[in-house]
Parts: structure tokens; C-alpha cells; sequence
């Protein structure tokens, strides 16, 4: 089975019943796979097909769901570039990847479509205001043109299940972000494994507020489309009041976001004073809510199940789930690995340990990737020679084969939901002509999880200014991978062989706060 | 109301954006800033004009751009 079978089946099964909802337009499945079906071919008279790469660079929309889906149906791979990337950081994309053809969308195009922006595929792919206008010297396709072409033939591409259907890009720890390739079966056994656990119908239907780039806006598509539910797009995230108005207002059954999204509805939103009455399920992702955060939000939604999962983008996504019967009996837990999935704990010896011992969460199962499009997996210790995937977090599975998860051996940094390396935010300090060294570590902070933090070093003769330190972070990086303080100091702790040591100076200011309460 | 425009640009500008971003009076904030970053600015304001942002007025419509923040202050600054 192919991931594209999916909109098939439904648009056979549910010809029109709305597939996506967004916040001026919608489409049903069988107009979404119609569509799809004049995007594959167009790309495949364009010679794009099995083997080839189309990247996609786009905040949600549905000209971009409509180039997803045909791509896939072209038997060519989907890029996911994110948005929010500084523009060194999607060059590096670009050329790592090296995609046949880029789908942009007009803000995107506007922004990195000029000159001295991004080197572009030759074939840039757009919709909206962007046929009739693009920038000067670009010659773009657009959507209308291949949605106005009913002659091109509709491609059978040749294909097998274990060929790679996406890559997701995710940050990495060198602050270069690592492809990630999933094939067809990769996803479609993480998703039917998912649902075995999670049970939704052709009657549920999800309220959508992350960017499909990353996985968990993928996966809650995918997931959807397997069941033949409705998804919803909200217009973002930036006004809590106005998610808690689109919950309400859409009537949707689900809801899934990562716990900054939780602890952001219920304090700057009146979800408990007023809950989506159609509400079935939340499901809480990317890094668990702390138990009074878990209580505040069941107390919040009474009638509303919550489920757990764990996993990482190279899990296609998912690795464990705890569902509403178990979660505030196993307080803690993360879940139970999903029913196809290995789960072990690995020990200072590289073996499996018993249970309650703490050590590496691995994972097996047909859901790990096929490896990362640098070919770097095992280099980077990320697929061992078992071939399990080495998720770098910390955990203890107990009796009954529920994983709690007591930290990441990585450097990791949650923000906002964000996850962030600090050597990506080193580097563009250090790019700075009066900084000597640099060293970011996230704080714990009750809003954001945690909070960026910069210490640095000045080089001689240079004094160094908050303003000018944020606005030099803020011309690479977006405000969410932006320092909240930037403190300049005399020394930097450091390791044996003589870099910054970040680990010594976290530990370092922990102990100098926990001093001064 | 000038007065708090400008006010309002500049600490947007300094603390929010970056000083390249173009940034008029009635440029879409949608994209330009986060939620996290309309957090800071809500504080600001609060610190700023002396009244507490009710969760409910956080909307696209009160602080969807520069002009609408402006206007949504002059509503409820105490004068």
C-alpha cells in the first residue's frame, strides 16, 4: 500500500465529504484527489517522477496540500522545508537535497524568489498571486496551469512500498538539520499501528495548528486520511483566544498539540470556562505536560479523553502511546510501545536492560527510517549497527512495558514546542564581529519550557549591547530561536579538550539560582 | 495616539523584529511575530500604559498590526 491510496480510497469512499477545511476555503476528497491527479501529471510530463525529489516550501495552505499529495502520486519524493529556517539554513536544504523542483508559496517567493536570495531548482512551482507576478527574472509554474491541463496523463510510477515517499527535515545537533527519509511503508504501518491503540472513525475530524513541515502536522494529515476524517486548518497559533474560538466554532473531535500549545489554551484562553462541547480526544506530543499540567487540563476539558505519544521524526512518528484509561493511573509514563514497534533500553554496554534501569531509549520496528539524506544516520549514532534507532533520550521501561523518560543525553532545547540545537544559535552569534565566544543552554521557564539563553564573551575592545545582540539574532533566526538574555561574561566553563562546555555552565547557573531562592 | 505608534514600532522593531523587516502601520503582524513574541508584547503594553490585557482582547482584530494595537491601546488606556 502507498500513502497516495489513501486520498484514493477516500475519494471512492467519501467522494464529498470535506477532506481539508481552511480558514477562507475548502475541499472535498474527491476534488483534492482530482487535483492531485492533473499536479502528478504535470510533474510527470515535466519528467519528474520515482527517484526525483520536489521540494516543498510553504506555510499551510491548500495549493500546498494539493502539490503534496501529487507529488507523492508521481512517485517522486516530498521535501519539507521549514518555513521558520533561516535562509542559510534552507540553502543547506536545497543543496543537500538537491530537489528537481520547488514548490514556494507567494510570501516565500517574494522573499527568497529575488536576487541574492535562494538558489532555486530550475522549476519553481507556485499558486496565487505569484503566477501572474513573480519576481523579476523567475519563471514560475503555476497550479492553475497544471490544474487547466486535463489532457496529461495521470502516472502509474513504478514504485514499491519500501521507497522513500518524504523527507522531513528536523534540526540536528551540529545546528545543520538532518534529512530524514520515510518510505510509504514506513508511515502507513506507524499510522495503522497508531489507530489500533487510538480507534478514530470516518467520523472524527482534527483541529490543525502546527506547520505541516514538521512531522506532527504531517502525521495528524496521514493519520486522517487513513480514517477518511475531516482536518481543519486553524490560521495559526499566534492567538490562543482565536484557537479556543476555531475548536469551538469547527466542532471538531481531536485536537493535538505539544505542551507549550496546552499550557498556552489554558492560560490565555477560556477553554475551561467554556470547552468545545464535540471535543473527544487531545492528544499531547513532542515532550510530556507536567502531571499538573496533565490534571489542570482534564480538570479544564472533563469530557474530553487526553492520550499521550512519544516518538521522533525518524519513527515516522510514533514509538509509544498511553491512552485516557491509563494515563493518571501510570502518572509519568509516556506509553507502552506501539504494537509493532521494539522498544528497549539500552545500557552503558550498548545491551538491553531489565526493567526500572535507566539508560538510551532505542526503537526497532518497520517504522524507522530509511536514513538520513546526508547518509550520515550511523555516523551520527543515530541508526546503530542493529539497526535500531538511537533516540539520545533517557529512560526506564517498568513491569508492565511503560516508558518513563527521565531526560535527553543530547543538548537538545524545547522552546515554545520548538525543538532547538544551540549550536545553530552559536553559530549566528558567533558570526558577530565582537563576539570572542558563546555558549546558549536552555533555562527552565513555566511559560515557554524552556528559555534560550546566550552567554558570551566579548572580544577585546568590543562592548557588546542587548539591542544590537537580539537584532543581530533576529535578522538570521526567528523570534522563537531568538536568546531571551544575552549575558556577557569574563570566562566560559570548558571541557578537557578545551571547547565551551555547556553542560558545566547549565549546571553552574542551576546551582547559582537554586542559591538564590 | 501618534506618540504610542511610534513608541509601538520601535519596540517591535528593537525587540520583536528584525530593524530590516519592513514594518508600516498597517503591515499584517501574521508571520512578522509569534505567539511567544506577542507575549513580550502584551507585557510591554501592560508596563506601558498602565491596564491589564484581557485574555479575550488578544485577538487578530486588536493586535493584528501596529495600527489596530494602537487603536485597541487608545480604547483602553485610562486618560
Amino acid at each position: 500500500m502507498f500513502i497516495f491510496d489513501l486520498l484514493r480510497n477516500n475519494a471512492s469512499r467519501f467522494p464529498d465529504k470535506a477532506a481539508a477545511i481552511f480558514p477562507a476555503e475548502r475541499i472535498s476528497f474527491a476534488e483534492l484527489d482530482r487535483q492531485s491527479d492533473r499536479v502528478a501529471a504535470a510533474l510527470s510530463a515535466r519528467g519528474i517522477g520515482p527517484g526525483d525529489r520536489v521540494a516543498i516550501l510553504c506555510d499551510n495552505d491548500l495549493a500546498p496540500l494539493v502539490f503534496f499529495w501529487g507529488i507523492l502520486k508521481s512517485g517522486a519524493q516530498s521535501v519539507d522545508m521549514p518555513t521558520l529556517a533561516g535562509r542559510s539554513v534552507m540553502q543547506g536544504v536545497i543543496d543537500e537535497a538537491a530537489p528537481k523542483a520547488i514548490v514556494i508559496d507567494p510570501k516565500q517567493l517574494a522573499k527568497h524568489g529575488g536576487e541574492g536570495g535562494l538558489k532555486l531548482p530550475e522549476l519553481v512551482l507556485s499558486f496565487g498571486d505569484a503566477e501572474a507576478d513573480p519576481p523579476e527574472g523567475r519563471t514560475v509554474v503555476g497550479l492553475s496551469s497544471m490544474l487547466a491541463d486535463t489532457e496529461a496523463a495521470v502516472p502509474e510510477p513504478s514504485i514499491t512500498p519500501d521507497d522513500v515517499a518524504m523527507i522531513v527535515y528536523t534540526s540536528g545537533t551540529t545546528g545543520r538539520p538532518n534529512g530524514v527519509m520515510l518510505s510509504h511503508e514506513n508511515f502507513i504501518t506507524n499510522l495503522t499501528a497508531s489507530n489500533e491503540l487510538m480507534g478514530l472513525t470516518d467520523q472524527d475530524s482534527i483541529l490543525v495548528v502546527v506547520p505541516l513541515y514538521y512531522i506532527h502536522g504531517r502525521m495528524q494529515l496521514l493519520l486522517h486520511a487513513l480514517i477518511g476524517g475531516t482536518v481543519v486548518f486553524s490560521a495559526g497559533f499566534t492567538f490562543p483566544a482565536k484557537v479556543h474560538a476555531e475548536l469551538v466554532d469547527s466542532e471538531v473531535t481531536g485536537f493535538s498539540g505539544v505542551p507549550y500549545h496546552f499550557k498556552q489554551l489554558l492560560d490565555r484562553s477560556k477553554i475551561a470556562q467554556r470547552p468545545p462541547e464535540k471535543l473527544k480526544y487531545v492528544l499531547v506530543t513532542g515532550g510530556a505536560l507536567s502531571p499538573s499540567g496533565l490534571e489542570r487540563l482534564d480538570q479544564a476539558l472533563p469530557h474530553t479523553g487526553i492520550h499521550l505519544a512519544y516518538g521522533q521524526t525518524e519513527a515516522a512518528p510514533r514509538i509509544t502511546w498511553i491512552g485516557p484509561g491509563e494515563l493518571f493511573v501510570k502518572k509519568g509514563s509516556v506509553g507502552r510501545a506501539l504494537p509493532n514497534v521494539k522498544l528497549e533500553i539500552l545500557g552503558p554496554n550498548e545491551e538491553p536492560v531489565g526493567p526500572d534501569i535507566v539508560g538510551e531509549v532505542a526503537a526497532g520496528g518497520p517504522n524507522i527510517m530509511k536514513g538520513y539524506v546526508s547518509g550520515d544516520e550511523q555516523a551520527l549514532g543515530k541508526i546503530d549497527d542493529q539497526g535500531r534507532l538511537r533516540t539520545g533520550d533517557l529512560g526506564r521501561v517498568d513491569p508492565d512495558g511503560h516508558l518513563f523518560l527521565v531526560g535527553r543525553s543530547s543538548e537538545m532545547i524545547k522552546s515554545a514546542g520548538e525543538r532547538i540545537f544551540p549550536q545553530e544559535i552559536e553559530d549566528v552569534l558567533a558570526r558577530h564581529p565582537g563576539v570572542q565566544e558563546v555558549a546558549v543552554i536552555g533555562l527552565p521557564d513555566d511559560t515557554l519550557g524552556e528559555r534560550l539563553v546566550a552567554y558570551l564573551i566579548a572580544r577585546e575592545g568590543h562592548e557588546l549591547g542587548r539591542v544590537e545582540l537580539k537584532q543581530h539574532c533576529l535578522t538570521a533566526l526567528p523570534f522563537v530561536r531568538v536568546p531571551k538574555e544575552f549575558n556577557v561574561v569574563e570566562t566560559l566553563p570548558q571541557t578537557a579538550s578545551g571547547k565551551v562546555s555547556r553542560s558545566k555552565l547549565k549546571k553552574q547557573i542551576l546551582a547559582d539560582l537554586a542559591g538564590d531562592q | 495616539m501618534d506618540d504610542i505608534k511610534q513608541q509601538l514600532t520601535e519596540y517591535i522593531r528593537n525587540e520583536l523584529a528584525s530593524g530590516k523587516a519592513e514594518i508600516e502601520g498597517d503591515t499584517s503582524l501574521a508571520g512578522v511575530i509569534d505567539s511567544t513574541a506577542i507575549m513580550e508584547l502584551v507585557v510591554w503594553i501592560e508596563g506601558q500604559c498602565g491596564f491589564d490585557v484581557e485574555i479575550d482582547d488578544i485577538t487578530p482584530d486588536n493586535f493584528g498590526s501596529i495600527d489596530k494595537i494602537a487603536a485597541y491601546i487608545g480604547r483602553n488606556v485610562k486618560s
